[in-house]
């Protein structure tokens, strides 16, 4: 009950964050404002929109759950408002929960939101949309949570800025992680392969949660594939959590 | 205290790591298997797909944009295609299930940079990615049909790809049509005909449609060529000796082409249309810009002159000139050829 | 059993940067009884926060134990136990106080019914009735103070520990604060407050504790503290003539002329009553004789100086 009071309570108070709305506001805008890049195709229009829909939800995604989120912890530091909070009858673990909760339910109500705008404009200029994009959406939801979590843990470890930047920094190599397994030949039998390698299992691999292409051109995707990343999502979050919680158990306010 | 978190932590991390390295396995073994190894292994464009941070997708498609403004400006302009087969490859890479590309990419590289070669390239690395996809090996066999159309083989090849096409089963009706008019053996020059027809009626895109009747009217030329051919030969039987001038065989003698271009008779007789003879200077010229930035490649440095091509074995023979009055002319030193 | 126990309480902060280490509190060993009102005194920096911190398991401490209650400060059953009201205390802004107050009941671990019955109750004796649905952004300080304490009290803690409880508040405030404290008190309440404003202290404390850089350097009643030490007196001569009133002038810590006369002020009893005589024997009439307590503000500098 105390996890739930205080996910309740993050959930208010992000949703009063003026910065959301910002970002909200252009993740939209860039949903609307695609059409005119399909103009200028040959006939890819609603390709270029689920596209674009998917990119914006990602990104803009990404960067709520980056200020918002490492902005949480460190404004009810900041702002004192923790100290009442953390001396209650209440393990320290369960603070840490209840905010990373809240920042979840923000995150579904957001892309929920935005995968609804996005649909019903693709509908009305005559697409069609395959359970692909829904999926897409998911995964993408999937993949805010993992970040969130490493922004919580962050904050609790750092300060807001560098916290931030760290956690922008493993989005983006999250991405690229592939390359680490898919070496040219000189580097076969070096160290250095092999330190890649493990880096490759160690570093979150975003791009797994990416299946915008599948959804933008319409390919079906395996429902084991999408099982399958939601269980390596889960663990890794899992993971990041409990060592948030750990992080936190201990930590001076 | 401290030493106790630590462990837990260590603990929790293993277990985790490992839970999500077999995870990660598994998702690797279901993405990799629906494409051919060896695509991946081309640098710069792999590279592009790593940096792109999860907007592939929306990058391919600015790309894209870009290379229908550049396809669409040099079409208007001098009619280089340089780096159109490049910017499909990498748009390719970066999102393999961008089905317009291989398929507008082909077209492009086949109909206005002669480049059949390219295109089947391209045509076929999207088969992979896309095994149920009719519209790739289809276009296949429309470079085939026109590009190819003078090659021994042509017809056949053509016949194999339409049949693929129409094993995906997702083909529609007249692909099933055409494919059937070739097992007949019907005149290739008619299927062509259809083919551009359809897409001069019905594309989407003016530019589509804007090719298709260029395409047309080209076609349209051909057979004028081969009408005046037939009245040549009737003529040259009737008379004993060919005709030496066009006002020889018909009334039309300054017949309209809708190109620009004029009719005439070459020094052997034979009826000639300036239209289509730059068409196949175009192929040439791309079939020898190719060969000799290969060789470029190859050697490190632009070749001498045009046989250097040929002892290098990268083309089996230099391509004569269409027009029989004039020759390629090379700098060795820029590279570049003028018809 | 004593409210709070502390045994060796030691915070050390470690500087990033590599210039050594600060060590904000030093070996306190703090008493508070039952249902008494104890004073923690100290400068602004000398560890008060630090200390009061430390008993909400807000900081690890570096060394040493703190115990409320009877249980390890850090355990969940002493939390349960503490009513915490920091200095300057911050809620949501956009809450207002009867939702403030559900909020803090939730995490205190109260149902929905015992929630109501704590509003209830403390709203009434915080005063929170009228204000109780507007937005905490707007209130003054004295609002937030009140506020702060009624989420102090949610859950009826047995031990109130406040940091500077009556900083920033005009005097109908800290009056009312005071009253409040000793109101608890009454009701078998153990309060342990911060301050530097030795006049709140004096008025309210049954005991007192002085933190000086860290250490505590004394605790225990006011008045046994105040009384081991100086008993100053005043005596006031009338019609001392110039030569006798500079005798005494020499033997006092402090001399002056007033209307009423000559006042000496000596260190102890024994040399103001030897002035006293020796005035009389030279003529003169001795108006008042007093004695000058120690003002725990003065007990308070002397202590300052002792240790720097």
């Amino acid at each position: 009950m105390r996890i739930w009071a205080v996910a309740h309570n993050t959930f208010r108070e992000a949703v009063r964050d003026r910065v959301l709305y910002v970002l909200v506001f252009f993740a939209a805008a860039s949903i609307f404002g695609s059409k005119a890049l399909g103009w200028i195709s040959i006939g890819q229009d609603i390709k270029i929109m689920v596209d674009i829909s998917l990119a914006a939800i990602s990104v803009f995604g990404v960067l709520i759950a980056i200020f918002v989120g490492t902005n949480l912890v460190h404004k009810e530091i900041d702002k004192r408002t923790i100290y009442t909070i953390l001396c209650r009858p209440m393990a320290r673990y369960e603070f840490v929960l209840g905010k990373c909760l809240g920042l979840a339910g923000l995150l579904a109500v957001v892309v929920f939101v935005m995968t609804a705008i996005a649909a019903v404009y693709v509908f009305l200029l005559g697409g069609r949309l395959t359970s692909s994009f829904y999926l897409a959406a998911l995964l993408i939801y999937w993949k805010l949570l993992l970040i969130t979590a490493l922004a919580v843990l962050l904050s609790a470890l750092t300060a807001p800025i560098l916290g931030a930047i760290i956690v922008f920094a493993a989005y983006v190599v999250g991405h690229a992680t592939n390359i680490f397994i898919n070496l040219p030949p000189q580097f076969d039998g070096t160290v250095s392969k092999q330190v890649l390698q493990a880096l490759y299992y160690v570093l979150p691999n975003l791009s797994h949660f990416d299946i915008a292409s599948e959804a933008a051109n319409g390919v079906a995707i395996a429902p084991s594939y999408v099982v399958w990343a939601l269980a390596y999502g889960t663990v890794y979050t899992a993971m990041l959590l409990t060592l948030a919680a750990l992080a936190f158990e201990d930590k001076d306010v | 205290m401290r030493g106790r978190k630590a462990i837990v932590a260590l603990l929790v991390v293993s277990a985790s790591l490992s839970l999500t390295a077999l995870s990660q396995r598994r998702l690797d073994a279901m993405r990799t298997a629906a494409f051919d190894e060896e695509l991946l292994y081309l640098p710069n464009e792999h590279l592009l797909d790593h940096f792109t941070a999860g907007l592939s997708g929306v990058v391919a498609d600015v790309l894209w944009l870009k290379c229908i403004q550049y396809t669409s400006t040099h079409f208007r302009g001098d009619f280089k295609f340089t780096w159109l087969d490049h910017m499909c490859t990498m748009i390719t890479r970066l999102d393999p299930y961008f089905v317009d590309v291989y398929r507008y990419g082909g077209i492009f590289l086949a109909a206005l940079k002669a480049d059949d070669d390219a295109s089947i390239r391209l045509l076929k690395s999207g088969i992979p990615p896309n095994p149920d996809r009719w519209e790739l090996p289809y276009e296949i066999a429309m470079v085939h049909m026109v590009n190819r159309r003078d090659q021994p083989g042509a017809a056949e090849a053509a016949a194999a790809y339409l049949k693929l096409a129409v094993a995906t089963g997702t083909a529609p009706e007249n692909v099933a049509h055409v494919a059937a008019g070739l097992q007949r053996k019907n005149k290739l020059t008619d299927m062509e005909r259809a083919m551009w027809t359809d897409m001069a009626q019905h594309h989407a895109d003016k530019f589509m449609r804007d090719l298709a009747s260029r395409k047309l009217a080209l076609l349209d030329m051909r057979l004028a060529c081969e009408e005046l051919e037939q009245a040549a030969e009737a003529y040259a039987a009737r008379t004993g000796s060919p005709p030496r001038s066009l006002r020889d065989i018909t009334d039309n003698a300054e017949r309209i082409d809708p190109l620009g271009g004029t009719f005439f008779l070459d020094s052997t007789g034979r009826v000639q249309n300036t239209s289509l003879l730059n068409e196949s200077v175009d192929r040439a010229l791309g079939q020898l810009r190719n060969a000799v930035r290969l060789y470029r490649k190859d050697a490190g440095s632009w070749p001498g002159s045009l046989d250097d091509l040929v002892s290098r074995q990268i083309m089996t023979a230099i391509p004569k000139h269409p027009y029989e009055d004039k020759s390629w002319r090379y700098d060795p030193a820029t590279g570049e050829i003028v018809p | 059993m004593d409210a709070i126990v502390t045994h060796d309480l030691t915070k050390t902060y470690q500087s990033h940067v590599g210039r050594g280490s600060v060590t904000s509190l030093d070996g306190l060993n703090l008493a508070v009884q039952q249902n008494e009102v104890f004073g923690f005194l100290g400068k602004n920096g000398a560890g008060k926060t630090t200390t009061i911190k430390l008993l909400c398991s807000l900081l690890r401490p570096t060394r040493g134990t703190a115990s409320v209650m009877g249980f390890d400060a850090r355990s969940r059953k002493a939390r349960q136990r503490i009513g915490y009201l920091p200095e300057n205390p911050y809620f949501y802004e956009y809450l207002n106080p009867r939702e403030t107050l559900d909020f803090y009941g939730q995490l205190q671990g109260l149902d929905r019914s015992e929630r109501a019955a704590e509003w209830l109750k403390l709203s009434e004796c915080l005063d929170l009735a009228t204000i109780a649905d507007q937005r905490v952004r707007g209130f003054s300080k004295g609002m937030r103070q009140r506020l702060g304490f009624a989420v102090a009290l949610v859950g009826d803690p047995p031990a109130l520990i406040l940091d500077e409880p009556m900083s920033g508040l005009d005097p109908m405030g800290r009056r009312m604060i005071r009253e409040l404290i000793l109101r608890l008190r009454d009701e078998g309440k153990t309060i342990f407050f911060s301050s530097h404003v030795l006049g709140d202290v004096e008025q309210i404390c049954d005991r007192v504790g002085i933190l000086v850089k860290g250490k505590l350097v004394v605790q225990g009643r006011i008045e046994e503290l105040i009384a081991q030490r100086f008993h100053k007196v005043e005596v006031i001569l009338h019609g001392l003539n110039e030569t006798a009133a500079a005798a005494l002038a020499a033997d006092a810590k402090l001399a002056r002329v007033s209307e009423a006369g000559r006042h000496f002020v000596y260190d102890d009893l024994d040399s103001a009553n030897e002035a006293v005589r020796a005035g009389q024997a030279a003529g003169a009439k001795l108006v008042e004789f007093t004695p000058v307590r120690d003002s725990l503000e003065d007990y308070f500098m002397r202590h300052q100086e002792i240790e720097s």
